[in-house]
């Protein structure tokens, strides 16, 4: 047997060790969606039983220990990710949290007791059966859980297990802490991620495919709302998302170019190094370390007809608050408020252009616009892709600004989508229909950023 | 021996002590109110009062706007955590909040304390629902109509306002009247659509926002027609125009009438305006109506609400009834409880006509499960109708069907 023999041998078995593990990890996943409660409650001596499905409960939204469900599912989808690209050692870390958010659920969720997709379940048998009652006559809930629970919970220690690299010799200790020694790093940040973005990510897409008034259980309705949304004419929403999106839109072409343009003039003229730069360059920047609100509010009051500045002082004609005057204080706010950030991103890099390419230019006889057109446009190429595609995004999700300066008045003439996702959300209740608003904008920033992303690599010194 | 003696006997005095501190503990009563600015100052200063007359309970005061606590209470609920053990509501918001049993009946409040025969019925019947009670109200609040007495007297306009009513068709015959003295400025103000409008409406009929208690009608002839009348007004010069800002005019005496809430008192002393006040516009004195509202105290659903909780917020509530001079003469409301109405300092106030049991029916309570997602679609487009930006008819067909749509998608 050679050597090369030797080390192969061990790798062989591992890799059967793997799919074992992946094996465990897709069975947990299977099993949690074939797992599901009991729930038995008795109230004035009138018993009333209910029963549910896990992916029921996963989606319920109604109650805080069911939030460890999507954390437990992403973190087993992640463990068999890690386990199939044979690093076992984060592998098992992720289906251990994944089993220890598991069994955690099914601890707290039987304690709960009075979790709102049960209550609504059994309050409506006992309003059926004319039992008069309060929540807290609930008390005595009893929630039990199938054996395929406990087998699911099972699967998840078992991949954990299945997962563990070899730590017999101190060289395996060592390979395995460092495989784990950065996500000691990322772990926090992966763990607010998964809690604040991936969770509620899921949850907005599921709530927009159902008919949900923030209280009771969602209630799937397929395709329905994208269908009022995209073809129901007639209906509100499918003019709201019209509307919406348009100005959405609108407010984009008008206020990027701006975004973009006026922080880099800036920039350039800083770059001069005038008298009181760094005086300017602080003035500039303030605006940027101010909440959107305060913007907002001070802009408002400087563009109000009957006393504001703009109107009275400047004596500047028009009503500034009614379209179109409206969309011009729309993008002159966003720009004073939008400038700092961009200002020194260009600052920084037309710092990192070579002096000697102006002088050399110089003594060939260029002229300013030739030396930006040929030596500070394609030195600072990348960062202004960078914040080309930043400022769109941005801009796509405007809400504050018009919100405060015009609302939904005009006849609607400034109000954005985002503004209409959180009145029908939040405000009216309508959550359904507004995750589908929503995500129709996040599906069209997303394909908005895909063409610039892609337009930046290509800009991207190899 | 002696000595140790009354060494334990010092300690077992200072024992009992700190244990009879300990059990003096006040209860603790979290209230969340929509009273910010003035109101908010003057409402914290009952609390303050309260707390400072017993040492039973303490009151935690969390003011906050109208539309945030409507945003958080519910979300409160539904986590279970955080829930104030009493909430001031508006009162068309509670048909809403009782069909998402989201608030509770308040039956220990009644066990202990609290008396149907102390508040103004209209107000406290409005929260009987399916057998149950569910609010008890702090005060009623009209939407009126200020007019300026010094620019009455000098254009010799007060003829107009001697029987208590002003009608329509006197704003025209008194702003012509003062414009051919001389008056320059605007007459009438168009301010706080919903509630202006509303006011208008409740003349007309009914004043009813649906028919069967779910589907929405006020896409009608009556609503129509206040649009027309304001329209008239408006095409006329009799009002302020868009952009114009009602209460800045009428503080700075550039404004002769101000449709306004009864709220807005002491801001207006404040400026300095000699002010008198009126129902609200009317069509003809006897049909006059005034939109009225009225802040309710409510307990929202919380399991852990102790039952020696409950009977500190009926000896909270019961002080504030009985101690709502305060807010009758700070915050120009009419307080709900029937003690104040024969306090003659209240019957001094310019508002102590909307507590008269005679004109009850002057009070127009809206009432409507949906409020909340009809005030929001008709607030959208405001007055526009009236500038004559779009039409009466399309204004009202699409908040009509925004209603009926949300409905539908809820």
């Amino acid at each position: 047997m050679t050597s090369t023999d030797v080390r192969r041998a061990p790798r062989a078995g591992i890799a059967a060790r793997d799919k074992l593990a992946a094996a465990a990890g897709l069975s947990f996943i299977a099993l949690f969606f074939m797992s599901g409660i009991a729930a038995v409650a008795t109230v004035s001596d009138v018993e009333v039983s209910t029963s549910q499905s896990l992916g029921a409960v996963l989606f319920s939204l109604s109650s805080f220990s069911a939030l460890l469900l999507p954390i437990s599912l992403t973190a087993m989808v992640m463990a068999v990710t890690m386990v199939l690209g044979k690093r076992r050692a984060p592998g098992m870390l992720f289906a251990g949290i994944s089993a220890a958010m598991f069994a955690l659920f099914m601890l707290l969720y039987a304690g709960e007791g009075l979790n709102n997709s049960l209550y609504t379940i059994l309050g409506d048998q006992l309003k059926e059966l004319g039992v008069k009652f309060r929540k807290r006559d609930f008390s005595a809930i009893t929630v039990t859980y199938s054996p395929a629970a406990y087998l699911t919970c099972a699967a998840g220690a078992l991949t954990a297990a299945l997962a563990a690299p070899p730590l017999k010799t101190e060289r395996d200790r060592r390979a395995t802490r460092k495989a784990l020694v950065p996500y000691a790093y990322v772990g926090p940040h992966l763990l607010f991620f998964i809690v604040f973005f991936i969770t509620p990510s899921i949850y907005g897409v599921y709530a927009a495919f159902t008919r949900w008034n923030l209280f009771n259980d969602p209630v799937w309705v397929g395709l329905e709302n994208f269908r009022t949304l995209l073809f129901q004419k007639g209906n509100t929403y499918y003019a709201q998302l019209r509307n919406g999106l348009w100005n959405t839109v609108k407010f984009v072409l008008y206020s990027v170019p701006f975004c973009i343009l006026v922080p880099l003039a800036l920039a350039i003229a800083l770059q001069q190094r005038p008298r009181g730069h760094k005086f300017f360059q602080a003035v500039y920047y303030f605006p940027a370390l101010m909440s959107i609100t305060t913007v907002s509010l001070t802009w408002r009051y400087m563009f109000v007809k009957s006393y504001g500045a703009v109107s009275n002082f400047f004596m500047l004609p028009g009503d500034w608050l009614v379209p179109p005057h409206s969309w011009i204080a729309l993008v002159i706010m966003t720009v004073w408020w939008y400038i700092g950030g961009t200002m020194v991103i260009y600052q920084s890099a037309l710092a990192s252009i070579p002096v000697e390419h102006y002088e050399a230019a110089a003594v060939d006889g260029a002229n300013g616009w030739r030396k930006f057109l040929h030596i500070t446009l394609p030195g600072i190429r990348y960062p202004l892709s960078y914040t080309l595609v930043i400022t769109v995004i941005g801009q796509f999700n405007i809400y504050g600004q018009p919100l405060m300066l015009t609302g939904f008045g005009n006849q609607e003439a400034n109000a954005v989508l985002l503004m209409y996702v959180y009145e029908n959300a939040i405000k009216k209740q309508v959550a359904g229909m507004s995750a589908a608003m929503a995500l129709i904008l996040g599906v069209c920033v997303m394909a908005v950023s895909f063409v610039q992303a892609r337009l930046m690599r290509a800009n991207t010194p190899a | 021996m002696k000595k140790l003696a009354w060494v334990l006997a010092l300690c077992l005095i200072t024992v009992m002590a700190l244990g009879s501190v300990a059990l003096a503990a006040p209860v603790e009563v979290d209230y969340w109110s929509v009273f910010t600015g003035a109101d908010g100052a003057t409402m914290q200063g009952m609390v303050d009062a309260f707390n400072a007359s017993q040492d039973e309970v303490k009151v935690n005061h969390t003011p906050m706007t109208a539309d945030d606590l409507y945003q958080k209470i519910p979300l409160a609920v539904q986590s279970g955590s955080g829930i104030p053990d009493v909430t001031i509501v508006h009162i068309e918001r509670i048909p809403a909040f009782v069909s998402q049993d989201l608030i509770w009946p308040i039956d220990t409040l009644l066990e202990n304390g609290i008396l149907r025969e102390n508040y103004i019925p209209s107000a406290w019947e409005r929260t009987d629902i399916d057998g149950e009670h569910y609010g008890v109200p702090l005060d009623v609040h009209s939407y009126v109509t200020y007019y300026n007495k010094t620019l009455f007297e000098k254009y010799d306009l007060n003829a107009y306002v001697e029987d208590g009513y002003l009608t329509f068709d006197e704003v025209k015959e008194l702003a012509d009247k003062a414009k051919a003295a001389g008056y320059t400025d605007k007459v009438m103000g168009l301010d706080w659509f919903r509630a202006q409008m509303l006011s208008y409406y409740a003349q007309l009929g009914e004043g009813k926002l649906t028919e069967d208690g779910e589907t929405p009608s006020f896409n009608n002839d009556e609503m129509a027609r206040v649009y027309e009348t304001l329209k008239d007004l408006h095409d006329n010069g009799y009002t302020t125009v868009k952009g114009d800002d009602p209460m800045q005019l009428f503080y700075a005496g550039n404004l002769l009438i101000w449709p306004e809430g009864i709220w807005m008192k002491a801001g207006a002393l404040d400026a300095g305006v000699d002010i008198g006040m009126l129902p609200s516009l009317c069509y003809t004195p006897e049909t006059c109506k005034n939109w009225t509202s009225s802040h309710n105290f409510v307990q929202f659903a919380d399991d852990d609400r102790t039952e020696e909780e409950d009977i500190a917020v009926a000896k909270f509530i019961n002080y504030m009834g009985e101690n709502s001079l305060v807010w009758a003469r700070d915050g120009g409301q009419v307080p709900a409880h029937v003690s104040i109405n024969d306090v003659p300092e209240f019957k001094d106030m310019m508002q102590a006509f909307l507590a008269d049991p005679e004109r009850g029916d002057e009070l127009a309570i809206y009432y409507y499960k949906y409020w909340g997602l009809f005030d929001t679609a008709f607030s959208r487009n405001g007055f526009e109708p009236v500038f004559g930006t779009m039409s009466a008819e399309d204004a009202l067909k699409a908040a009509e069907q925004e209603v009926i749509d949300a409905i539908a998608a809820q």
